[in-house]
């Protein structure tokens, strides 16, 4: 935890939790045994120890978002080392980290915070410390109470320990973490029980559980709620022990351990972390009675139901339910900014990062077609949202079309040719727009626009522009099968001994964003897909299309190319380098006399008759694509393609272009 | 009587096992609505306290789930889902409620029909850890498959339970028929 509000979040988040652990607690009193109502505080100990937020989730988004939000209004007016007004909330470890001097009053906050802990943690290892020196000074016990211990021990089948007897002691004690130590009054006769009790303690290494509490009791010093909560485990804990000593207990020596508990009501109890012991209080005491009571009461064989119980809360409770959403007002009309509303909406952006480069994508998209800062906000890189909350709190948005989106498409965008940049882990790609626009004659045109994007993972996919709008003249071709001849492409060469091929390919990636709606009639059944306004920060990209054209250029002499009266090729995929197809068999489809395209085994063919001998040296096979699955994209694209050349019916060379750099 | 009041008990047990796993919608109303069946659980939970006591130990989570179950079919009616949190409450009681109706039938079952007892039991694992594991939050479509199939495991186990239940009702029935009057 970095700053006070990170410390709110985590402190809060896990106040929740133990409140819906303590309600549970109380609902299960009489049916789960304290095994149970012990191991289920392992999720708060879990919670306290993961930090919150860390994988997008939260057990109730709103208090991240409230936080967040709280953090900027008080953060724009201060001028903090710890944290910035616009620098989302992301806590990276359970423990306070200073990172330097404290400067606003916010600092000061959490520097005394973190100094709590300190003075805490230091509290507990200096009360072990002079614990373990008082040992230093206790006595062997005398042969009676040694015989009490190998008695028990023997009866019990329990692994004995270091007996240590000290004068003016009001009850036995188990301490140590590592080598507990059994610690009795000395002169006094043993009760077998209280042994029983303590060494049980030491089997199931209780003491070294109470300082694993301890330290977390210290990270949380000043959260009233979590103290109360480990004060319950404590007790838990005894009570705990105490059902395993009535489950090797029969019959009066039940009723006697009981009596043994009740007499130590009143008395005074050790206490220290590291240790344990049979007399916790006269409130604790009172619990433990009614649990003893209850030991014979709980239902049977509910053993596999309070392991699925956990297994549930499990998810919930350490990495959370869902994630923070935009709130419900971002849709469409932003608010006045810089109100309260406004920077609410903005909190949830920030706190809301996608978690998919689709939904990036998405969210990026539909900021622009809407004109949503918020939208916007939630794609934007922490680094600059301090300049950008300006520009949008004076009402400026620069990411403006230069025409309205298409009103009657499900599809208003595609993501051209998204590709990664070496060694860095981002990506770039082209947002292609449909736009229409009114024609000088008054009709509506489809247009085309163009905006270079890259996108960087950073606690979240975020997307900025790396240019500005590029229109792209009238046309009815829609953007979703790609245009190679009028929308950018990847280019890659080769060049062999009579030519070169150049490939270009187009990848245009589309989230489903068709949103049903019901007709104007209103009828049930009749619905007509609408685009979907509402960013989707998870998405994935549902369809993904793999435009591709071929074209080879002669590179002979005129004499060369004057006797070739017909000329193909045929290319395939390979998947390695060292791959060649097999195109024996197309030999006898290129036959010299043939125009056309077709497909074979090896790959496609594409030959063209000239019989005129007027071919200008360049042939293309116009383009085609095919639907690949996003999540398999780096199996299913080619590494590269094999290009036979075929002059006169008979194949000439083999070309390799391998898809490594674009020219 | 008491062996009459156990009859209908179970009669109410597996009815309301049966309303709980068959939903019947008509536009956003489930005609045959899970409240009904949880009501039906609740009101055998008595007669089933005289023969195991831990039984009654069931009976506020039995109300508190009858409640939740009216509450989710009205929100259902205007399309409105609870939150998550009480979901997520209600899911533990009901797991643990179920869990333990089943345990203390068989328990009954025990000394008459062990068959009986045994498959009540191995259903009530088998249907403990399909819930467990739907409840939890796992990408169900990027697996549609393994949801596809535990989703059809459920309602199989669903439906097997109904059946021993309704055949749990008919051996006690019988057995009390051959009792002789007194």
């Amino acid at each position: 935890m970095h700053n006070i509000w990170e410390f709110f979040l985590q402190t809060l988040d896990a106040s929740l939790l133990c409140a819906g652990l303590l309600l549970l607690k109380r609902l299960f009193l009489d049916k789960l045994s304290p095994r149970w109502q012990y191991g289920i505080w392992s999720l708060l100990a879990l919670r306290l120890l993961i930090p919150v937020g860390l994988f997008g989730t939260y057990l109730v988004p709103s208090l991240a978002v409230t936080l967040e939000w709280g953090k900027a209004m008080a953060e724009k007016h201060l001028t903090s080392a710890y944290s910035a007004p616009y620098l989302p909330l992301h806590i990276t470890a359970p423990l306070p980290i200073l990172q330097g001097m404290p400067v606003s009053a916010t600092d000061w906050l959490f520097a005394l915070y973190a100094a709590g802990v300190c003075f805490f943690l230091l509290r507990t290892l200096f009360g072990y410390v002079r614990l373990r020196l008082l040992l230093q000074n206790g006595t062997e016990p005398d042969e009676a109470q040694q015989s009490v211990l190998e008695h028990v021990c023997s009866l019990y089948h329990l692994s004995s320990c270091r007996m240590v007897a000290v004068p003016n002691l009001p009850s036995s004690f188990v301490c140590g973490m590592l080598s507990p130590v059994l610690v009795v009054p000395s002169g006094e006769v043993l009760d077998e029980k209280v042994l029983l009790h303590e060494l049980l303690h030491k089997r199931s290494f209780d003491p070294l559980q109470s300082v694993f509490w301890s330290v977390l009791r210290a990270l949380h010093w000043c959260n009233p709620l979590l103290l109360y909560a480990i004060r319950r485990i404590g007790n838990d804990m005894e009570s705990l022990c105490d059902q395993r000593v009535l489950e090797l207990l029969e019959g009066e020596d039940r009723r006697d351990y009981g009596r043994i508990l009740l007499s130590m009501t009143n008395e005074r109890y050790p206490r220290a972390p590291g240790t344990s012991s049979l007399s916790n209080g006269g409130t604790n005491i009172a619990r433990r009675i009614e649990a003893i009571v209850r030991f014979q009461t709980y239902p049977k064989g509910m053993a596999l139901v309070s392991v699925c119980i956990v297994v549930l809360l499990l998810s919930a409770s350490t990495i959370g339910i869902h994630p923070a959403e935009f709130t419900k007002t971002s849709f469409r009309t932003p608010p006045k900014p810089d109100s309260a509303t406004w920077h609410q909406q903005m909190a949830s952006a920030r706190i809301r990062r996608c978690s998919t480069m689709a939904g990036a994508v998405d969210t990026f998209a539909k900021a622009i077609l809407l004109q949503n800062p918020v939208y916007l906000a939630a794609v934007t890189p922490h680094v600059e949202q301090e300049r950008w909350m300006e520009q949008w709190e004076q009402g400026v948005f620069t990411l403006s079309l230069p025409a309205l989106p298409l009103s009657s498409h499900d599809t208003q965008y595609s993501l051209y040719n998204l590709h990664s940049l070496a060694d860095t882990g981002n990506y770039e790609g082209l947002l292609v727009f449909q736009l229409e626009q009114l024609g000088n004659d008054g009709t509506s045109q489809t247009t085309l626009c163009t905006l270079p994007i890259r996108l960087k993972n950073q606690h979240g996919w975020t997307v900025q522009a790396q240019g500005v709008f590029q229109t792209i003249p009238p046309s009815p071709t829609q953007a979703n099968d790609g245009n190679i001849a009028l929308l950018p492409s990847m280019t890659y060469l080769a060049k062999g001994a009579s030519g070169s091929i150049r490939l270009q390919e187009q990848l245009i990636c589309n989230v489903n964003n068709q949103s049903p709606s019901s007709s104007q009639f209103g009828t049930m059944f009749v619905t007509s897909p609408s685009f979907d306004p509402i960013p989707k920060p998870d998405a994935d990209f549902e369809r993904t299309w793999y435009n591709t054209s071929f074209t080879y250029t002669f590179t002979g002499s005129e004499e060369e190319r004057a006797a070739i009266h017909s000329v193909g090729f045929c290319y395939a995929p390979i998947f390695s380098n060292e791959e060649i197809p097999d195109f024996s068999g197309n030999g006898q489809l290129m036959s010299g006399n043939i125009s056309s395209n077709s497909s074979t085994g090896t790959g496609s063919i594409h030959e063209v008759l000239y019989e005129d001998k007027t071919w200008d040296g360049i042939l293309t096979n116009g383009g085609g694509g095919t639907t690949l699955d996003w999540k398999r994209l780096d199996k299913d694209l080619p590494l590269g393609y094999a290009v036979q050349i075929y002059f006169n019916g008979e194949p000439r060379e083999v070309i390799k272009l391998l898809r490594e750099v674009p020219s | 009587m008491r062996e009459t009041a156990y009859t209908e008990a179970l009669g109410k047990i597996a009815w309301g096992y049966l309303l709980i796993h068959l939903n019947l919608n008509l536009g956003t109303v489930d005609v045959l609505p899970n409240w009904l069946g949880c009501l039906f659980l609740y009101q055998s939970l008595h007669t089933l306290g005289q023969r195991e006591p831990s039984a009654l130990l069931l009976k506020p989570f039995g109300h508190l789930l009858t409640l939740y179950e009216v509450a989710l079919w009205s929100m259902t009616m205007v399309s409105y889902s609870p939150p998550d949190l009480l979901e997520l409450l209600f899911s533990v009681i009901a797991l643990y409620f179920h869990f333990q109706l089943l345990t203390n039938l068989a328990n009954i079952a025990q000394g008459r029909f062990p068959e009986l007892s045994r498959r009540l039991l191995q259903l009530r694992n088998v249907r403990i850890v399909l819930c467990t594991v739907l409840f939890l939050p796992i990408p169900w479509d990027e697996i549609q498959v393994a949801a596809y199939l535990l989703v059809i495991a459920s309602a199989l186990v669903g439906l097997v339970l109904c059946v021993t239940l309704f055949s749990y009702r008919k051996l006690e029935r019988e057995r009390l028929n051959r009792l002789p009057l007194p």
